[in-house]
């Protein structure tokens, strides 16, 4: 290439640059919530993607492979049946206690799975991070898909589990996506939450992890949320609303059981309260991880 | 805002700062921050990058040089967009494909297989455009069969073959390239370069930085010189990396040490009858040394362009005396194109020998050569020493 095609040579002078510029030219991060959403939506194939990418590695060098879906949740309901049966009595006289857990067991598999590992995705894929430039919501959200996943596979045990105890499900099985709904917005806001901060703030990891523990406790997992005979452990109906508000999982977990097992249709009230609970966690949530996004290539 | 053509890179007025307290983020360093702000203090910024303008142009190549922790990274992150520039607008139009540490995001516990589909999605292709360029990447990869293997298992070099070729297929707009080159064996970077160059041949903007001049040349149109967060230059390839050999040759000749048991006193060199150095013909070499002590031992002198890694070398080995004293050296003719160069010195006794004095490798000279240009290859073929040769073609 002959060189005056290649421009001019052009030396700076570097005197006339000032040692900083001028402050009101620095870049604030002001992202919008709704662009940023809508931004998001061609991005299901990346998201799957890495759901994808993660599952494959995940169960590649497992011998039993993808039946640790199952065996995971099996587990937990032993431990469940064993142990907590007799430490939290709940009054589940009418069914046996695994068919009470069992639901509550994928309710809460499903959160605690997607939060857990949601909470270092920007900080395992630091090397992808720094290549490409896909909102960085698509790798906890990839987490939320992971898990999602999973919890479907433990889910197909439930045909084993209803006849096993002799009762047949409910038609009101069929309201679960209202649950579904309140769970999904506040599992999103969490995972978008407690991911972000922990990139500049790595203590978190650990809090996830006594978190997620603490928190199974705080949910009706073991225990029944209102209170049933014989039961110790439940929140009173007037603080019910609060409680929700805070834990809208809390109604997935109780709803889901009621339907299921019980027959009984949504409390349109507490599912309300839980459902704006649960949106507000996803709002905050979403906007916490756009305001720390600036920082995270720098940082992770 | 007026629209570019697909491939277009603006970078304006460009700042970029990082934290200089981010090593600390413990609880007890964040009190003393916060107590700093409260006292209305700022906090402490380090400013990597200060006002970088470049316009590149949809198929223009533009390499980017400068010594470590000059900014080059920090200037091909922001273009591809992972991080924000404090100051400043950055425009990219069209995809973007980089090679940046291309074996960091190829994942390890999966096949190679699976790999090109995770990072042709990634990069926004579908499963088709894939399937399209599947063999391509394979087969430039050179792994053969071992594509249905975990990628652990494969040795470093495949794992490198694998990340590049995934990268240099998938066709981008603008391509990032930082460093790679570093790694793997010869044969293969020739091929690297000559990929990249028919990908900047189908119209892709190509960004370029690394350490290694000769490639910088082979590869870019322009090149961009920063040193120390400022640009120093922008232009035509040549000129740049000619301007930054001749400066890092002045940095080095400023760190000699003068009180070393051996001091050069005098350097010199001109060609046959004391006038130009000149290609083909005889150069005289004279060299007045002061030693503290006499010692046995070598001196040696080579010539380079722009590195420490010299074009050729002498060696004269002999016992020297105490004091001072002359050395002439005369080469028979001079092997090098027109250009600027640096002579290079060093004078040790050899190991075990007892002398603790030498003079370590060092630039002592730099000297104007006239004569020919020296000729460039065919694109993206690197020449990695500048040296005349005499030649007479036939067509017959």
């Amino acid at each position: 290439m002959p060189a005056d095609a290649a421009g001019e040579l052009i030396i700076t002078d570097i005197s006339a640059i000032p040692n900083e510029p001028p402050p009101e030219l620095l870049y604030r991060h002001k992202p919008r919530l709704l662009d940023a959403a809508r931004n998001l939506k061609g991005r299901w194939e990346v998201i799957f993607t890495l759901a994808e990418r993660d599952l494959r590695a995940a169960y590649k060098q497992a011998v039993l492979g993808i039946g640790w879906a199952l065996i995971n949740p099996v587990m937990t309901l032993l431990l469940f049946t064993i142990v907590f049966h007799k430490a939290f009595p709940t009054g589940t006289s009418k069914v046996p206690y695994y068919l009470f857990a069992y639901p509550a067991i994928l309710a809460w598999g499903f959160f605690a799975g997607a939060v857990g590992s949601g909470t270092g995705s920007l900080l395992q894929n630091k090397a992808m991070m720094a290549k490409t430039h896909f909102p960085r919501e698509c790798f906890p959200l990839s987490q939320v898909v992971e898990s999602a996943f999973t919890s479907t596979i433990a889910t197909s045990l439930l045909f084993i589990i209803f006849p096993v105890a002799h009762v047949w499900p409910k038609t009101a099985t069929l309201w679960f996506p209202v649950y579904l709904a309140i769970e999904l917005p506040y599992t999103i806001g969490l995972i978008l939450l407690v991911s972000s901060i922990v990139v500049q703030m790595r203590d978190l990891n650990q809090l996830t992890s006594i978190g997620l523990q603490l928190g199974m406790f705080a949910s009706p997992v073991v225990w029944n949320l209102s209170y049933q005979k014989g039961s110790k452990f439940y929140i009173p109906h007037a603080w019910q609303p609060l409680y929700l508000f805070l834990n809208p999982i809390g109604e997935t977990i109780d709803g889901i059981r009621r339907s299921m097992i019980y027959g009984f249709g949504p409390d349109w009230g507490l599912v309300g309260v839980a459902m704006a609970g649960a949106l507000v966690w996803m709002v905050v949530g979403f906007a916490v991880f756009k305001r720390l996004e600036v920082n995270f290539a720098d940082m992770a | 805002m007026p629209t570019w053509p697909e491939g277009t890179v603006r970078v304006d007025n460009v700042w970029k700062r990082f934290r200089s307290d981010r090593t600390a983020p413990l609880l007890q360093e964040k009190i003393r921050l916060l107590g700093k702000r409260m006292r209305g203090e700022t906090r402490d910024w380090r400013w990597v990058l200060r006002d970088v303008n470049l316009h590149v142009e949809p198929g223009k190549s533009q390499g980017i040089i400068g010594v470590n922790g000059s900014g080059k990274s920090t200037l091909l992150k922001m273009i591809c967009q992972t991080t924000f520039p404090s100051v400043g607008k950055i425009s990219v139009q069209g995809r973007i494909g980089a090679l940046l540490e291309v074996r960091a995001g190829i994942h390890p516990d999966l096949s190679g297989r699976e790999n090109i589909y995770l990072y042709g999605t990634i990069l926004g292709l579908n499963r088709s455009q894939i399937n399209k360029r599947f063999d391509d990447i394979v087969e430039f990869a050179e792994v053969g069969e071992a594509i249905e293997r975990q990628v652990k298992f494969y040795s470093t070099g495949m794992a490198i073959r694998l990340g590049f070729s995934i990268a240099a297929h998938l066709d981008p707009e603008v391509l990032l390239v930082d460093e790679v080159l570093a790694v793997g064996d010869a044969r293969f970077q020739q091929k690297c370069l000559q990929r990249i160059s028919e990908v900047v041949a189908q119209g892709t903007t190509l960004f370029y930085v690394s350490h290694d001049l000769p490639t910088v040349e082979a590869v870019c149109d322009r090149v961009l010189w920063l040193s120390d967060s400022y640009v120093v230059a922008d232009g035509p390839a040549r000129d740049v990396v000619n301007m930054y050999r001749e400066s890092v040759e002045k940095q080095a000749q400023l760190t000699v040490s003068g009180d070393g048991g051996i001091r050069l006193l005098k350097v010199e060199v001109h060609g046959p009858d004391g006038g130009q150095v000149r290609s083909g013909e005889p150069v005289h070499l004279r060299v007045v040394v002061h030693s503290s002590e006499a010692l046995f031992g070598a001196f040696h002198i080579g010539i380079s362009q722009g590195t420490a890694m010299p074009i050729f070398v002498q060696r004269f080995a002999t016992s020297f005396p105490e004091g001072e004293f002359e050395l002439r050296c005369t080469l028979g003719t001079l092997p090098l194109p027109k250009g600027h160069y640096s002579l290079w010195a060093a004078m040790r006794a050899p190991h075990g020998q007892g002398s603790t004095i030498s003079l370590p490798w060092q630039p002592v000279h730099s000297f104007e050569a006239f004569g020919p240009n020296a000729l460039k290859g065919p694109a993206g073929v690197m020449v990695l020493s500048p040296v005349y040769v005499p030649a007479e073609w036939q067509l017959l």
